[in-house]
């Protein structure tokens, strides 16, 4: 994918843009991901902290506690919904963001299924893909 | 199927219960899906609108979904988390979001639809029925 890319919520509010190649592109089965994603597995992009800018809007945040124990905070698009990225306590150096917020999310294909032991049972998993029942290592 | 069921928002503030068995559940991929459920599909569960009750208020964000029809998404403002879909053309359905149930084990989806606007890397069970849009009813 060509760096830079957008992205944004459904309505418009928000707006960002992340000015280098992502890190990593993961489909998470954790409990809080379903929450934001309907049941099925989020689809997290990795991006480098200080490689995303918001350009428009604000969004708003709702922290929980991590499986790890630490902060995760979700922020979110106040007037439509949209799920947007992550801060990740545990690991500062990134933003989670949400796939689907991507102008074109379909370059942004998964390498690594997490947090398999928490999926519903119906969730299909692509056999091709490493996975791992919580985080890789 | 346990009957009565209940879910909520992951913060709490937005919770109902479910007096009657769901009439269908799907895995939909639509943009707006993809938007709201991080990019892969949005687990879909149709409930009637006369069992299902509702206690705390969620915002809504309307669009002209892509069968042309508008169509309410509700979240709760308070954690961003997606709650329940309420299609104008079908008043007397509620749309669930699985990730929202207190328990989405017990779901059986039914079909895979909105195939034509899936993501490329999407997981899709092979075993599932698939359509371009909506399903037959
Ligand atoms: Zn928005
Ligand atoms: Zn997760
Ligand atoms: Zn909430
Ligand atoms: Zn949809």
């Amino acid at each position: 994918m060509p760096a830079p890319y957008q992205g944004g919520c459904l309505c418009g509010a928000i707006r960002y843009e992340v000015t280098s190649e992502p890190i990593a592109v993961a489909l998470c089965h954790c409990r809080d991901c379903q929450y934001v994603s309907g049941g099925e597995p989020a689809a997290v992009v990795l991006v480098a902290r200080n490689a995303l800018a918001i350009t428009k809007g604000k969004p708003k945040g709702y922290t929980v506690k991590g499986d790890s124990g630490k902060n995760v905070t979700r922020q979110f698009c106040e007037t439509c919904g949209t799920p947007l990225f992550s801060d990740i306590e545990s690991n500062p150096a990134v933003w989670a963001v949400k796939a689907g917020s991507l102008d074109d999310p379909s370059w942004a294909k998964p390498g690594v299924i997490v947090y398999t032991s928490s999926a519903q049972p119906w969730a299909h998993m692509d056999p091709a893909l490493p996975q791992f029942p919580k985080m890789p290592g | 199927m346990p009957v009565p069921f209940s879910g909520g928002c992951r913060c709490g503030a937005v919770r109902y219960e479910v007096s009657a068995e769901p009439m269908a559940a799907y895995l939909c991929h639509c943009r707006g899906c993809q938007y709201e459920s991080a990019g892969g599909p949005s687990v879909v569960v149709m409930v009637p609108r006369a069992a299902f009750k509702l206690t705390g208020t969620p915002k809504g964000h309307t669009t002209i979904s892509d069968s042309g029809y508008p169509s309410t998404r509700r979240f709760c403002s308070e954690c961003g988390t997606p709650v329940f879909g309420e299609p104008s053309v079908a008043p007397e359905i509620v749309m669930l979001r699985a990730g929202a149930m207190d328990d989405p084990s017990w779901i059986r989806p039914a079909a895979t639809i909105w195939v034509s606007q899936a993501q490329p890397w999407a997981p899709m069970a092979p075993d599932l029925p698939r359509y371009d849009g909506n399903p037959p009813l």
